[in-house]
């Protein structure tokens, strides 16, 4: 029993953590706050969706196709949406990407309507029972996996390429990195492309297990925001240990009052948020911004 | 407050209070309702969010407290709504004190982050805490129409309780923005540090806002509410009321006394005769307007229309400086 | 009427305030000087509240003040400016010290005109409605202070008001201060023109790395040697 909740809550956490992970990214490097985050994933689900029922394409396979498709979006929305509220007031910072998810949301539901829709892939709902007690659902590993796979790739590149070392320098020192001849507003680019590109991808990988419906990204945008604010807003290991800690959190609220699994982890959420506004661990940079 | 603008807002009332006679079509004077109501919700928006300048997203929780709390009272222990209306107020006051008090020291966007969540775990716990009671999941309220009741048989009674409601925030508002309180909140926005350096209390002056905002949100709650006559919680809970208060006062000119007014004029009859002119097929046109609305406005006039108008009055004022000072240069 | 004991301050591993200690008295102009992060804002800080001292004591007429909020302490009636002009920008002139004067008077009328009573004596010869973002750096200045004036304060603490002024407006600042004293403020002023400060003080405080060097009259200040010391002894390491 303990063990089934350990391990169901450590695959809700990857997914978690694959879905918060563009958030903190931006965050991170442009310190702004993407609203509309969550609805760029709903995007994601609704691609894979259309790539599955027109093509017959597997969603992990779609992945080739969803990481430029949402590249491109990303570049679009900093150069329209973020890029114009960097300097701006609170005001303009919080209500042009909650502006943006608006309308998002609601062109989906305009376009392609209320209905739920998912994919059904040959493993949708397979499980592999491993004792009485502990079965796994097939999709959840896989999308388990691959978003570790993925994580990877993304510290790869962070570590090893210039663009993610840029990224890093920026997110550490705006000013520092600046003088070193980084092109900061080019990296605000990449960052935010990359952070759309890690948003849809997590769409992709998720349809199998959730719903793709308009407004199918504004939990998973409240749960990022727990995600990230947890480990620490703007640090990527923080967002991998946050997001575990919210898939654990979940998995076992859900044995004992699930209707109020969603309930426990905001109230969490809230508590740190008030008396640890960097975060658990308390990230430098975060906290400037969150409390004073 | 100068005379001609005076009369001119005397001369305003005077025409709403006789639009309702004006007016013989029914889905116009609904329009119209649903405008003063919404004005209403969003000058009480706009009393922490602009005012305070705390970007509140979780005020669909104080409507929604107060729309149930007036419903439940009425429906299920014939308390009339007159009474249930200011029970909900309070009832609104006190989780607002609990939950978004403390959150004042945080900055802007986590502000806003803090109380969508909010926003949300109240919405939980309340469809939680029904499913153990055996409350339906929509309630409906009987159509008995009467004054204690708050039921009218015609769009007029709702039209001249929500002009009441609108008028009562307004003076508050305007009480608020031209009080020694409007003056300390603006210090506090603009430099909290320098405004405790004048001695200027800000928990005290922060609560005082967020009470007048919550009390009078949970009001507009049941005004709506007796209006439908219908209410369910994933409608009163919605996280889409936080951010239509916000929508209209930025629209209309955050901050300022008449914006969300402006605001709920302009969005209102839109969003509602969109609605109708394309029901069902496309539900969602006249919220990608909004969408569409909001980012142009914070990204290209944050200050809404009342910014652009008063941004208008001086340059027009300054035209006629200059005109004025031309006058020594040529007889010098 | 203010008494410093042992205030001790450090930030991390640096002490920014050792054991300092001195008293202004009522009526006094009592100055502050000392080479760059010598700790003179720090202090400012303590008495007005936005920093808490690790020890010692900070008492104004008689009431112990090192715990208070900015705010109470304002109300006690100690106002301050601060070093870098914090106006609020979207604010007119007249609205920024009102927001001052509205501490002792809930009436808009009373506190607006106080407040140009204020900006007259502080002679911020601007139109009352000039958006403070406006304004020239001295003029800014002249706001920071009517600002803290119209909180009615018995002291109030000045830093670098006159910094980055010409030599006019210096001395328009001088006589606005030997003004105050007339008027029975006490004021406690951190500045670094050493005229201006020999001028006005009627004691000064010499700070160097948050210690005392010494309090004495500005001319027993002027010919100590330490003191010239801890200034050359600063331009050399700067």
């Amino acid at each position: 029993m303990i063990l089934q909740i350990l391990i169901s809550g450590i695959l809700l956490g990857g997914v978690y953590i694959l879905a918060s992970i563009g958030l903190t990214l931006i965050f991170g490097v442009a310190k702004v706050v993407n609203f509309a985050h969550g609805e760029i994933l709903m995007l994601g689900m609704y691609l894979t969706f259309w790539l599955y029922s027109i093509f017959n394409l597997d969603p992990t396979y779609s992945i080739a196709i969803v990481i430029p498709i949402f590249f491109l979006l990303g570049t679009l929305m900093y150069l329209f949406v973020i890029r114009p509220s960097l300097n701006a007031p609170e005001l303009t910072q919080v209500f042009a990407t909650l502006g943006l998810s608006i309308l998002l949301q609601n062109l989906a539901l305009l376009l392609w309507g209320a209905d739920y829709r998912t994919v059904k892939t040959f493993y949708s709902n397979t499980a592999v029972t491993i004792s009485p007690e502990i079965s796994i659902s097939v999709s959840r590993v896989v999308a388990f996996v691959t978003s570790l796979l993925i994580l990877l790739v993304l510290i790869i590149f962070l570590k090893k390429t210039y663009i993610g070392k840029a990224i890093q320098a920026v997110s550490q020192d705006r000013s520092a990195a600046m003088l070193m001849g980084i092109s900061v507003k080019r990296i605000y680019m990449y960052a935010v492309g990359i952070g759309c590109a890690c948003a849809g991808l997590a769409g992709a990988l998720l349809i199998p297990q959730y719903y793709a419906f308009p407004t199918a990204g504004v939990s998973f945008i409240l749960i990022s925001f727990v995600v990230v604010v947890l480990g620490g807003i703007g640090s990527i290991p923080g967002a991998i240990v946050g997001g575990i800690i919210v898939g654990l959190l979940e998995s076992i609220t859900g044995v004992f009052v699930p209707e109020l699994k969603e309930a426990s982890y905001f109230i969490f959420f809230i508590v740190i948020l008030l008396i640890r506004p960097n975060g658990l661990f308390g990230v430098k940079g975060a906290g400037e911004e969150g409390a004073r | 407050m100068n005379k001609q603008k005076k009369g001119m807002l005397i001369g305003l009332l005077i025409v709403t209070l006789l639009l309702p006679y004006l007016i013989q079509n029914e889905f116009y004077l609904h329009v119209l309702t649903s405008v003063l109501v919404y004005a209403g919700l969003a000058s009480s928006w706009n009393i922490l969010g602009g005012f305070a300048g705390q970007l509140s997203l979780g005020h669909t929780a104080f409507f929604g407290i107060g729309a149930y709390t007036s419903t439940l009272l009425y429906v299920y222990l014939g308390i009339s709504p007159w009474i249930g209306m200011l029970v909900g107020g309070f009832l609104a006051v006190i989780v607002s004190f609990i939950t978004l008090y403390p959150s004042f020291r945080l900055r802007g966007v986590f502000f806003a982050m803090v109380t969508i969540s909010f926003g949300e775990v109240i919405r939980i716990l309340f469809v939680y805490f029904r499913n153990k009671t055996t409350i339906p999941y929509g309630v409906t309220i009987n159509y008995e129409p009467s004054f204690t009741n708050m039921i009218f048989d015609g769009p007029m009674g709702y039209f001249y309780v929500s002009f009441v409601y609108l008028l009562i925030i307004l003076v508050i508002s305007w009480k608020v923005k031209n009080s020694r309180l409007g003056f300390f909140l603006n210090a506090l926005k603009e430099n909290d540090e320098a405004a405790q350096a004048l001695g200027v209390p800000t928990s005290a002056s922060k609560f005082k806002a967020l009470a007048i905002s919550a009390f009078f949100t949970a009001i507009g709650g049941t005004i709506l509410v007796q209006n439908i006559l219908y209410i369910e919680p994933e409608s009163a809970f919605s996280t889409s009321i936080s951010t239509e208060l916000a929508l209209i006062s930025i629209i209309g000119g955050i901050g300022t006394v008449a914006g969300p007014v402006i605001g709920a004029i302009i969005l209102i009859p839109l969003g509602e005769s969109l609605r109708a002119l394309f029901s069902g097929s496309v539900q969602g046109l006249h919220l990608v307007l909004y969408g569409v609305l909001l980012m142009v406005v914070v990204l290209k006039n944050p200050n809404g229309i009342m910014g652009f108008i008063s941004s208008f009055n001086k340059k027009r004022k300054k035209k006629r400086e200059v005109q004025l000072e031309e006058v020594p240069d040529v007889r010098g | 009427m203010l008494e410093v004991n042992n205030l001790v301050k450090s930030f991390g591993g640096l002490q920014v305030t050792k054991k300092v200690s001195f008293e202004v008295k009522k009526g006094e102009i009592f100055g502050i000087i000392g080479p760059n992060g010598a700790g003179k804002t720090t202090m400012f800080n303590q008495i007005s509240g936005f920093i808490k001292p690790d020890s010692g004591s900070i008492t104004f007429k008689g009431n112990s003040i090192e715990k208070r909020s900015p705010k109470d302490i304002c109300k006690l009636g100690i106002g301050r400016t601060f070093q870098i002009a914090q106006p609020f920008p979207k604010m007119s002139v007249l609205e920024n010290v009102m927001v001052g004067s509205l501490l002792r008077t809930k009436s808009i009328n009373q506190a607006r005109e106080k407040a140009k009573e204020v900006l007259d004596f502080v002679q911020l010869n601007v139109p009352y409605d000039t958006p403070s973002s406006n304004l020239t750096i001295s003029d800014r200045k002249r706001l920071e202070v009517a600002k803290a004036l119209a909180t009615e304060p018995e002291l109030i603490l000045l830093d670098e008001v006159m910094a980055g002024l010409n030599q006019t407006g210096v001395k328009e600042f001088i006589n606005l201060i030997f003004e105050l004293k007339k008027r029975g403020t006490s004021v406690l002023i951190i500045e670094h023109i050493m005229e201006a400060m020999m001028t006005l003080s009627d004691r000064i405080l010499v700070l160097n790395y948050g210690e005392e060097v010494l309090t004495g009259k500005p001319q027993e200040v002027a010919n100590n040697p330490k003191v010239i010391e801890a200034y050359l002894g600063d331009e050399i390491h700067a």
